[in-house]
């Protein structure tokens, strides 16, 4: 392999300066006093001096990195594993090698961190892992910086080893396609004993637990196997579904920073249930709250709010306008507004949902599910004015609530108590604790 | 959530590793010096001192004032301890020559114990300065009490006149809960000073000294005398505070002071057991220190490049098992020359002495060429 | 200049290394060329303070050298640096971090501001009208008088008028910092059992 010797060098201050310190101060001291055992003891230091001399940092030459993604394709604000791995294929043991990996500037390390440190033996390999979140487009990343130091890790020799295995991470939101598990298709109404008008019902399998922890957070497994917490429907709804995603300004934060905010996530949950849904043969539309109808990609239909809305249906133009829409919606959703909104009182006079003008666009008795995570007032009241008017209401809510920091915990329990309310006017509401994976399944079709 | 970042902060198993070499060694050196207590009371006002430190960096100025104030008494009663047990009370004029090596092992058991400390609270030795005033700061009243007491009005009114301007010089320094618990103190002490005087008297060894003594007190009061030791534990913590602000701020001590003060700590009392003449103990804890102070390295350019998040288990146990033979390897070559010398004869010849003279001047030379 | 300095140390050194084996393993070839018993006879060697003086001498400037030389050695190229994660992306509820933090800065300044209790009154007046089912006027009477949790300094920081002990009163002067932090968290969490507990109720 080729590697860029980047130079060579030693600590400053380094602890063979204290060696020498110590030899002098014991040759010193045991020379005044007459003490022959501190005279001796300089032999102790001594040693020290000789090994750092004898010492030479392993060649750079003898290793080869290898980078592999979890996935080199992902929509923006899914997380990917990264693993690099050092193979030592030099006939001398590597005690200390520094690994620094560069991931894309678009990118955040969100587990784990970009670095480790290594000791590898001849013919063996060593790997560390870590993932990253990014936004819309193609990202690059940059060749690792690797810095090896030999066993008494005295001197350093710093190199930029070439990398083998992925260097692109592509965040598009058609990047996943669904495994449909095909199976018999059922419409609504298909099944005896349905209950008329409520074609749709819903549950979520897992409960909330309060205080997780962002350490807490498996994004590696998030992004492994990209399953844990279910929305479950019984059934795909007669009059179609429409999936209503918010990605306001009250949304666009995250549990902690560098983490995706709770709107990035709300597009995550809204583009899995539009695959799962769809894949099982519903009639899907789509509303995103916060996105200006001119900003997406291909012309769509706007509300009177001016924002994006595509009917149901299940053809091929609304899959193209809904990709665009929620493209277009991720990238609003990982614009971070230079001020954090407020937590509480006058938020929604700045980011106002405006139910009405949703409401002039849905047809009677479509089902509406609400992907909101529900960190403003207005969110809870627009839930509440469509259970209102007797659309069957599903709320999605993903969480990044809770920590340790006190703004994160009073915005908990402030969206517990909507929660509840909404809970309490007969929504149902699955609250998607964003440590674990949010996976959607539809009954009639698996 | 605390927003400290952990980038820069040494990697924590080695750090670990190093205080724990550290506080063994000296502890093992106290034992072997016979000197166990006073290393432990070292030991405890080092801490003390690092928490007062802690305190300052939090604004805590009055707990931060009486921790560094506990850590000064602790220092001087390990100085009193020592001293007493070899000079009879009350010391008196001149004061025969001590033994440095107990008062060695009471300064490397303040320097492992605050480095120990510095290091697990992330301690920045700049802190340092502020917990020393803040100990200035509690023994304000304490002073001026035993100044006004000794001098009587005569001396009141200087006081009150400087008391006026630093208040009026400097407001914004003064720190209203240190100097209130100083003057907290104040109050046991005016309860109590006779008593302690009349203690102090009747445990005079012999009737010169009770003499001295009692002229001494008719000098000062009873409460100026008790002040004045009162006060001589936080100047004598302000001194080490100070004396580390110093190290820090003349490049001495780098990014990771605590461990660098555990290893010299720990070096120091290597020092002063050689001085004791405990024997081949001395070599081990040589190597010792200097294992405290290569883990320490270790775990700061480890902390600084990788940082805390980062996976570097592995690294660290073969660094750490490296670094464990490497001082294995020079105890066993220290021992093997320790026991040829021995070996050597031992005489006043000319030729020795100028032999060891030279030996050693050109190993220094030697030493300080190579660096 | 240094490297002279340096090179001539390590001579001088070295010859003296040198002339200290000889005259271990054969004093009487060296005595013949070097007045041995004359040097040693010199105060520098045969009076204590003497030797004392010179060897402490030597051993102070070697260990000033070393200090001097350790300072300017060429650190190298550095690692990219550690970059802490950006502190000025927004996270949820950041303003009212913001706001302890101030209320804690003003803690420890001596100030009297408080930017967060009003907030956090409204926090417990909405979570006690949601528990309780009583209306607002109710509930914010008994946050104002302490009685909505059992939690004392929860209950104390909320209430109208200082209804605090003398030794909880001294521990905030004591420990400004510490006490405006241990406050908020502790009226949180009281918050967030009134919370907990309707739902283990609910459960049951």
């Amino acid at each position: 392999m080729t590697a860029a010797d980047a130079g060579t060098g030693s600590d400053p201050g380094g602890r063979f300066d204290a060696a020498a310190f110590a030899a002098v101060t014991l040759l010193t001291v045991g020379a005044v006093l007459g003490n022959g055992l501190l005279f001796v003891a300089a032999v102790v230091p001594g040693v020290y001096l000789v090994a750092e001399a004898a010492a030479s940092p392993p060649s750079p030459g003898a290793v080869r990195v290898e980078r592999s993604l979890g996935s080199t394709a992902v929509p923006p604000g899914r997380p990917t594993t990264v693993t690099l791995t050092v193979a030592n294929e030099g006939d001398r043991p590597i005690p200390d090698c520094r690994l620094v990996d560069r991931p894309p500037e678009g990118a955040t390390v969100v587990e784990g961190t970009a670095r480790g440190c290594v000791s590898v033996r001849p013919g063996e390999t060593a790997s560390i892992s870590y993932a990253v979140v990014a936004g819309h487009g193609d990202h690059e990343f940059d060749d690792p910086v690797a810095r090896f130091r030999s066993l008494s890790a005295a001197g350093w020799r710093t190199a930029r080893p070439s990398v083998d295995g992925d260097a692109t991470l592509s965040c598009r939101q058609a990047a996943e396609t669904p495994a449909v598990r095909s199976a018999a298709r059922r419409r609504a109404g298909a099944r005896a004993g349905d209950s008329p008008g409520r074609g749709v019902e819903f549950h979520s399998v897992r409960e909330y637990r309060r205080g997780d922890d962002v350490s807490r957070v498996d994004w590696r497994r998030y992004a492994k196997t990209g399953d844990l917490s279910t929305v479950d429907f019984r059934e795909p709804h007669a009059a179609g579904t429409v999936v209503v995603v918010d990605v306001r300004r009250p949304g666009r934060v995250g549990r902690a920073p560098g983490r995706p905010t709770a709107a990035t996530l709300s597009v995550d949950a809204a583009g899995r249930l539009f695959e799962r849904l769809s894949a099982a043969g519903d009639r899907i539309g789509l509303s995103a709250l916060g996105v200006a109808a001119a900003d997406v990609d291909v012309p769509v239909a706007g509300d009177r709010a001016d924002r994006p809305w595509v009917p149901p249906g299940d053809g091929e133009t609304t899959r193209t306008r809904t990709t665009a829409v929620l493209e277009a919606a991720a990238d609003v959703a990982a614009e971070r507004p230079s001020r954090p909104p407020p937590t509480v009182g006058d938020a929604g006079r700045r980011a106002p949902a405006r139910p009405g003008a949703l409401r002039a666009r849905l047809p009677g008795s479509a089902a509406v599910v609400v992907v909101t995570p529900l960190l403003d007032e207005e969110a809870a009241a627009l839930v509440e004015t469509l259970a209102g008017a007797d659309h069957p209401v599903l709320a999605v809510s993903p969480d990044v609530t809770g920590g340790d920091r006190p703004g994160g915990r009073v915005a908990g329990v402030e969206r517990r108590l909507r929660l509840e309310r909404l809970r309490a006017r007969g929504v149902e509401v699955v609250d998607w604790d964003v440590a674990e994976p949010l996976s959607v399944a539809v009954e009639g079709s698996a | 959530m605390s927003t400290a970042p952990a980038a820069g902060r040494p990697a924590r198993t080695t750090a670990a590793g190093s205080v724990a070499v550290g506080v063994v060694a000296t502890l093992g050196l106290g034992a072997a010096t016979g000197e166990t207590a006073v290393t432990a009371v070292g030991l405890a006002a080092g801490l003390a001192l690092a928490g007062a430190t802690r305190a300052a960096t939090d604004a805590e100025t009055a707990l931060a004032g009486m921790l560094a104030a506990l850590g000064g008494g602790l220092g001087v009663a390990g100085v009193a301890a020592v001293t007493l047990a070899r000079v009879p009370w009350p010391p008196t004029l001149p004061v025969p020559f001590l033994p440095a090596a107990p008062f060695l092992l009471l300064l490397a058991g303040g320097l492992v114990g605050f480095g120990a400390a510095a290091t697990v609270w992330h301690l920045p030795p700049a802190a340092t300065g502020r917990a020393a005033v803040a100990g200035a700061t509690v023994a304000a009243a304490p002073a001026a009490a035993g100044v006004v007491a000794a001098g009587g009005l005569a001396a009141a009114v200087p006081v009150a006149v400087v008391a006026a301007g630093l208040v009026v010089a400097d407001r914004p320094a003064l720190d209203g809960p240190a100097l209130v618990a100083g003057a907290g103190l104040v109050v046991p002490l005016a309860v109590v000073d006779g008593r302690l005087a009349t203690v102090a008297v009747e445990a005079a060894a012999d009737e010169t000294r009770r003499r001295a003594l009692v002229d001494a007190l008719a000098v000062t009061g009873p409460l100026g005398a008790v002040a004045g030791v009162v006060v001589a534990a936080p100047a004598l913590a302000a001194g080490f505070l100070l004396a580390v602000r110093l190290a820090a701020d003349t490049g001495l001590l780098g990014r990771v002071a605590g461990l660098q003060l555990v290893a010299a700590g720990t070096f120091l009392a290597a020092v002063a057991g050689g001085i004791a003449g405990t024997g081949v103990v001395v070599l081990v804890g040589v190597a010792a220190a200097l294992l405290a102070w290569d883990l320490g390295e270790f775990a700061a350019t480890l902390g600084r490049e990788v940082g805390r998040g980062g996976a570097s288990r592995r690294g660290e146990f073969v660094h750490v098992g490296g670094a464990v033979a490497l001082a294995a390897v020079a105890v066993v070559a220290a021992v093997t020359a320790a026991g040829l010398v021995r070996t050597l004869p031992a005489s006043g010849t000319p030729a020795t002495v100028v032999a060891a003279a030279a030996a050693a001047v050109g190993t220094l030379l030697l030493l300080a060429a190579l660096r | 200049m240094t490297d002279r300095r340096r090179r001539l140390g390590g001579a001088v050194g070295a010859a003296a290394v040198v002339l200290a084996a000889g005259l271990f393993f054969a004093p009487g070839a060296i005595g013949s060329v070097l007045p041995v018993s004359a040097i040693a006879r010199s105060t520098a060697l045969s009076a204590a303070a003497g030797r004392v003086l010179a060897l402490g001498c030597v051993g102070v400037s070697c260990l000033l050298w070393i200090a001097r030389v350790s300072g300017d050695e060429d650190p190298g190229p550095t690692l990219p640096p550690l970059s802490a994660p950006t502190a000025d992306e927004p996270v949820v509820g950041g303003d009212l971090d913001g706001d302890v933090e101030a209320t804690v800065e003003a803690a420890a300044a001596g100030a009297d501001r408080d930017e967060v209790r009003s907030e956090l009154r409204s926090l417990a007046v909405d979570a006690l009208v949601h528990v309780d089912g009583c209306d607002r006027t109710t509930a914010r009477r008994r946050v104002e008088a302490g009685e909505w949790t059992d939690d004392p300094v929860a209950a104390a920081y909320l209430a109208d008028g200082s209804t605090e002990s003398l030794r909880r009163r001294l521990a905030a002067r004591l420990r400004p910092r510490r006490t405006t932090r241990r406050r908020v968290d502790r009226t949180i969490a009281a918050v967030e059992a009134l919370l907990d507990e309707r739902e283990r109720e609910r459960g049951r």
